[in-house]
């Protein structure tokens, strides 16, 4: 059984945005050790925060919705994704409601995932392939 | 003051009211005494009623108000042990059984009194009348929509409950996906045999209880009718095609044949893509799972003028006729050579039927000859449903 691949890119900085510390800590670590440069908040203010301090848009950003302070789409309306269109955004939730997937959608989020259907593999591939479609444009 | 010349009991089995005396032993409430008239009324015999707990002698009748009625009456005799103090039950309905055993509507007018001795409840007296035919109907149906009412909300709660309980489980579940998930990709060093197949155990397991949050709360939302459906025109010829194609590995692992039987001009009907391809998923998966390896399983889609057809027909262990009526109900599990190896919550095929019944079409069954199952979904070609319940993309 092969270990996890190391990222090729090492410079592609994901932001993970998700209350649960235990889940948060997970997925750092499969990042981190994929060789991702990882930043962690854990609810929408505590992110938007960050992305202020850090005065550069992460290449990924992973976003839990259901949070307390500011939630996901909370975030989503402040964020504006539609004005950082180097910024990728992966709805990560256990929410799959047509309301939730709609919304996220119309603020402007390209991907929806289903946590609990999500190894770290798959997040590992989906990672992958934004960091590959990232360097091909 | 000059005594009368009759005791107690003779006193007890004259009285004109209707008694019974139950020792304060919830939820079954043991019988220690009851008074003539009762007898009469209730069409029983003495030696049937003491000494026997409460719900032997008067059974659900299986309806659902009678019984919503028996334990609207089981309550009330608890509050009166436990306030010691008499409670009024009102109006129930409680059914009872005539002369040739079947259950006859009835309607109960109730009052439990605690029998109250050093401080403490020793038993509970109940007083009822019969007013199944002098009760004001007015009144009684306003208090049955007020009880419909209320079941209706606790109903509601019972649905939200459910899917905040199954949400709130997801998350420590899908957290458990991960760290099995990190060791079993070898991030902290590689696995022996031994190990590997402990946490691929583990990792199956998670695998499943992830499954059963799923299934719970797809049920949660059929049921509170916040399943919303975005309705297309899909060929379900197409679609049965790719799911067959998704699911080619699970026949090759068990060694079944699957046949199609798609006609090559579309069969269109106005179905949420989606959901329906959950609800025929689910019900080829069970056509395989309870098949036994090496046997077939044939898929027809059909079309008649205003109906499409999806069937599925087995050569597997089938359904045992006691089980008939029941596939189609929550929690539903067939006892079979193959079940306790399938696993499954018993929920798959009441969330299919739901599913399917929201776009206006259903699910039936009928036994295969000569041996296993036939499950055929048909679903209108244009919708027919209450077009509020649907999303409109």
């Amino acid at each position: 059984m092969k270990l996890f691949k190391r990222a090729k890119d090492k410079n592609v900085h994901i932001l993970i945005v998700e209350d649960d510390k235990t889940l948060n800590d997970a997925y750092r670590m499969i990042l981190e050790h994929a060789g991702y440069l990882v930043d962690v908040a854990f609810n929408g203010e505590e992110a938007l925060n960050l992305l202020d301090t850090l005065g550069q848009d992460p290449d990924i950003i992973l976003l839990d919705l259901r949070m307390p302070v500011l939630d996901g789409i909370g975030f989503l309306k402040r964020f504006k994704p539609k004005d950082h269109p180097d910024c990728d955004i992966v709805v990560f939730t256990n929410y799959d409601s047509h309301k939730d997937i709609e919304e996220a959608y119309s603020l402007g989020v390209g991907r929806y995932v289903l946590k609990a259907r999500t190894s770290p593999r798959d997040l590992l591939h989906i990672v992958e392939r934004i960091g590959s479609e990232k360097a091909v444009a | 003051m000059k005594r009368v010349g009759i005791n107690y009991d003779t006193l007890f089995h004259a009285l004109p009211g209707h008694y019974l005396v139950m020792t304060p032993d919830g939820p079954d409430f043991t019988i220690v005494e009851v008074n003539d008239s009762l007898c009469d009324l209730a069409n029983m015999n003495r030696e049937d009623v003491i000494n026997h707990p409460m719900s032997k002698v008067f059974p659900k009748s299986g309806d659902k108000e009678s019984d919503a009625g028996a334990d609207m009456l089981r309550e009330s005799i608890q509050r009166a042990i436990d306030l010691a103090k008499p409670d009024n039950v009102g109006v129930i309905r409680y059914d009872l059984k005539d002369d040739d055993g079947n259950f006859v509507r009835k309607l109960w007018k109730t009052i439990n009194y605690p029998i109250v001795r050093d401080g403490s409840v020793k038993g509970v007296i109940l007083s009822t009348d019969d007013v199944t035919e002098s009760f004001d109907s007015e009144s009684y149906n306003k208090q049955r929509l007020e009880y419909l009412e209320h079941l209706i909300e606790i109903n509601d709660s019972k649905d939200e409950f459910i899917s905040v309980a199954s949400h709130q489980l997801r998350t420590p579940a899908t957290a458990v996906k991960q760290y099995l998930g990190m060791v079993l990709g070898g991030m902290f060093g590689e696995l022996d045999e031994m190990n590997r197949d402990i946490i691929q155990r583990a990792n199956d397991s998670n695998e499943r209880q992830i499954g059963i949050i799923s299934d719970l709360l797809k049920v949660a939302q059929v049921d509170s009718g916040k399943l919303s459906l975005v309705k297309e025109d899909v060929d379900l010829g197409q679609l049965v095609r790719e799911i067959v194609q998704d699911q080619s590995e699970m026949f090759k692992k068990r060694d079944q044949t699957i046949e199609l039987d798609v006609p090559k001009q579309a069969i269109n009907a106005k179905i949420d893509r989606n959901i329906m391809r959950m609800v025929i998923e689910n019900i080829v998966d069970n056509a395989s799972k309870y098949t036994e390896e090496g046997k077939r399983i044939s898929i027809t889609v059909r079309e008649d003028d205003d109906t499409a057809y999806v069937a599925v027909t087995d050569e597997g262990v089938g359904i045992p006729r006691q089980m008939l009526g029941k596939i189609f109900e929550k929690f539903s599990r067939v006892d079979n050579p193959l079940s306790t190896k399938v696993g499954g919550t018993g929920l798959g095929l009441y969330w299919a039927k739901k599913s399917t019944e929201l776009h206006g079409g259903t699910v039936i069954y009928e036994p295969a000859r000569p041996r296993g199952s036939i499950f055929t979904i048909s679903l209108p070609k244009q919708p027919t449903v209450v077009e509020a319940e649907v999303v409109v993309r």
